[in-house]
C-alpha cells in the first residue's frame, strides 16, 4: 500500500470521501428503518434488504469512482505503482468500508434483537452479502476503466441491480441464469448446493473482472 | 433561442457519443429480442386469445420501463456537475448563455439523445415481433405505447437526475434513485410503505389501463381522465425540478 512510503493521513486524503461516509449513511438510515419494524416482526426483513440487496447496490456504483474520479490520477500513473497495487490499494480500501459497514449492522441487529438465523450460521450470513458486493464491486471496476468512463460504472451496476432484482423470480427459476442471480443468498438462504453454485460463480465472476480490471489498468495511455 | 438550440444540439451529440449509453441499450435489445423469440409461442397464442394487439406491445413496454428509466436518470445525472468539475461552467459564463437556457439545453439534450436509443430499441422490438408472425402495424403501436409510458418516465426522471446533484453528491443521489425506481414504481403500496398507487407513478400503469384498457399487474380502474392528469404531474414536477435547478445554479453563482 502507498502508507509505506507516504504517510498514512495524506494517503487518506487522496481518496474520495464519499466512501467513507456513505455506506455508514445508509447503514444508520436502515437502523432507523429496521426499528420501525421491531413491533411487528418484519424487522429480518429490512436486515435482509440492507446486507442482501443495499450493499451490493452501494459497492457497484462507489465502485466507478475511486480510480477514473481520483483528479490526481495522471500523478498515480507517473509514481512507479504497478497496476494491481493501485487496484489493491484504491478498492480494498471501498472493501474495508463495506466490510465494516455491515459488520457493524450486524452488531447493530444483534443488540436490536433481530434474528438473522434464517440467513444462515454466521459465516454463510458473511456470504449473502459479501459474494454479491464482490461481484458488484468488481464489475463497477470493470465497466469504469473499460468504458474510460465513472459513471459507467454506475450505469451498469444501477442497470443490472435494477433488473436482476424485478426479474430474480423469472431468473431463479432458470438452471443456469439462477447461478448468476446476486440476490440468492438474501431471497433463498437455505437453498443448500444451489446457493452454493450460484456463490462459486458469481465469485469466478469477479476475479475474472478483476484480472481483466488489472490489464485495462496497465494500459495508462486509454485515462489520461 | 440560438443558444439554446446550441446547447442541446451540443449536448446530444455527447450524450450519445458516450460509449456506455449504445452498449446499455444494446444489451437491453438484445434481451428483449431474445425473450420475443424465445416466447414467441405464448406471446401469439396471448394475443390471438384475447384479439388485442396492443397487449403483445405493451408487455415489453412496461418491461422497458422497469429498467431503462433507471439507466437513463444514471446517464443524465452527472451532466451539470462533470460541467462544474472541468471548469466548463467558468467557459460558459464568458458567453451570452443564460441560465435557463443552460438548464433547458443540457436536459433536452440528454434526455434527447436517450429517447433515440430508446425509439431506435422499441423499433428492434417491433421489427422482431413482426418476423415472429405479428402483422406489421405492430411497429407503429409499438413506438405510439413507448412514447406513451416510456417518454414520461424518462422525462421525469431526467428532470430530477439534473436537480438533485446540485445539493447532493452524484453517487449518493444514483444510489437512492435506483431504490426509489423500484419503490415508488412497482413495490406494493398494501404490503410496505410506497408511492407507488398514487398519481406520482410512471411506471407507465396510468397510460396503458387509460389510454387502452391495458391492465398489468392487476386492475386499478385508471380512466383516460386519470392517464392525461398523471402525464400533467409529471410534466408539472419537471419543469419545477428544472425550474428549482435553474435557481439554484442563478443563486450560488450571484455570490461567486
Amino acid at each position: 500500500m502507498t502508507s509505506s512510503k507516504i504517510p498514512l493521513r495524506y494517503a487518506m486524503k487522496t481518496y474520495r470521501k464519499e466512501q467513507f461516509w456513505m455506506p455508514p449513511a445508509f447503514l444508520a438510515l436502515f437502523l432507523i428503518l429496521t426499528s420501525f419494524f421491531l413491533e411487528d416482526g418484519h424487522a429480518y426483513s429490512m436486515a435482509s434488504a440492507f446486507l442482501g440487496y443495499m450493499l451490493p447496490l452501494i459497492s457497484g456504483i462507489l465502485a466507478g469512482a475511486p480510480i477514473l474520479a481520483d483528479p490526481a490520477l495522471e500523478l498515480h500513473f507517473a509514481a512507479p505503482i504497478s497496476a494491481w497495487r493501485l487496484l489493491a490499494a484504491r478498492y480494498g480500501v471501498l472493501a474495508a468500508v463495506i466490510i465494516a459497514t455491515s459488520l457493524v449492522f450486524q452488531g447493530c441487529m444483534a443488540l436490536m434483537g433481530v434474528d438473522l438465523a434464517y440467513l444462515g450460521n454466521f459465516w454463510q450470513r458473511q456470504l449473502v452479502w459479501l459474494v454479491p458486493s464482490l461481484t458488484m464491486l468488481a464489475l463497477g471496476c470493470f465497466t469504469a476503466l473499460a468504458f474510460k468512463q465513472a459513471a459507467s460504472g454506475s450505469v451498469f451496476t444501477g442497470g443490472l441491480w435494477i433488473f436482476q432484482l424485478t426479474l430474480r423470480g423469472f431468473l431463479l427459476s432458470k438452471p443456469i441464469l439462477r447461478d448468476f442471480v446476486l440476490f440468492m443468498g438474501a431471497s433463498l438462504p437455505m437453498s443448500g448446493s444451489m446457493l452454493v453454485e450460484n456463490q462459486i460463480s458469481l465469485t469466478v465472476v469477479s476475479i475474472v473482472l478483476i484480472i481483466l480490471s488489472a490489464f485495462l489498468l496497465k494500459r495508462q495511455e486509454r485515462y489520461i | 433561442m440560438k443558444y439554446l438550440g446550441g446547447v442541446i444540439r451540443y449536448e446530444y451529440k455527447m450524450s450519445i457519443k458516450r460509449i456506455g449509453v449504445p452498449i446499455v441499450f444494446a444489451l437491453f435489445t438484445l434481451f428483449f429480442l431474445f425473450t420475443a423469440f424465445v416466447e414467441r409461442e405464448e406471446l401469439l397464442n396471448g394475443t390471438a386469445v384475447d384479439g388485442n394487439l396492443w397487449s403483445a406491445t405493451s408487455s415489453f413496454v412496461m418491461t422497458i420501463n422497469m429498467f431503462i428509466p433507471v439507466v437513463c436518470g444514471i446517464l443524465a445525472s452527472d451532466r451539470i456537475v462533470r460541467d462544474e468539475k472541468i471548469n466548463m461552467r467558468e467557459l460558459l459564463r464568458a458567453t451570452k448563455l443564460d441560465n435557463r437556457s443552460y438548464v433547458w439545453g443540457k436536459y433536452l439534450g440528454v434526455t434527447l439523445s436517450e429517447i433515440t436509443c430508446l425509439f431506435l430499441m422499441v423499433l428492434c422490438i417491433g421489427i422482431m415481433l413482426v418476423v415472429i408472425g405479428f402483422p406489421v402495424q405492430v411497429i407503429p403501436m409499438s413506438l405510439l405505447v413507448s412514447l406513451a409510458a416510456n417518454v414520461p418516465a424518462i422525462l421525469f426522471v431526467n428532470a430530477f437526475s439534473v436537480m438533485c446533484p446540485s445539493f447532493m453528491p452524484v453517487r449518493i443521489y444514483q444510489i437512492l434513485f435506483t431504490g426509489y425506481w423500484y419503490w415508488g414504481n412497482y413495490l406494493n403500496a398494501d404490503a410496505f410503505f410506497s408511492i407507488s398507487n398514487t398519481i406520482l407513478n410512471v411506471g407507465g400503469f396510468y397510460p396503458l389501463e387509460g389510454y387502452w384498457g391495458i391492465v398489468y399487474g392487476g386492475a386499478r380502474g385508471y380512466t383516460p381522465v386519470d392517464a392525461v392528469l398523471n402525464l400533467l404531474v409529471i410534466l408539472v414536477l419537471a419543469t419545477a425540478a428544472l425550474l428549482i435547478e435553474e435557481r439554484i445554479i442563478s443563486s450560488r453563482e450571484a455570490v461567486v
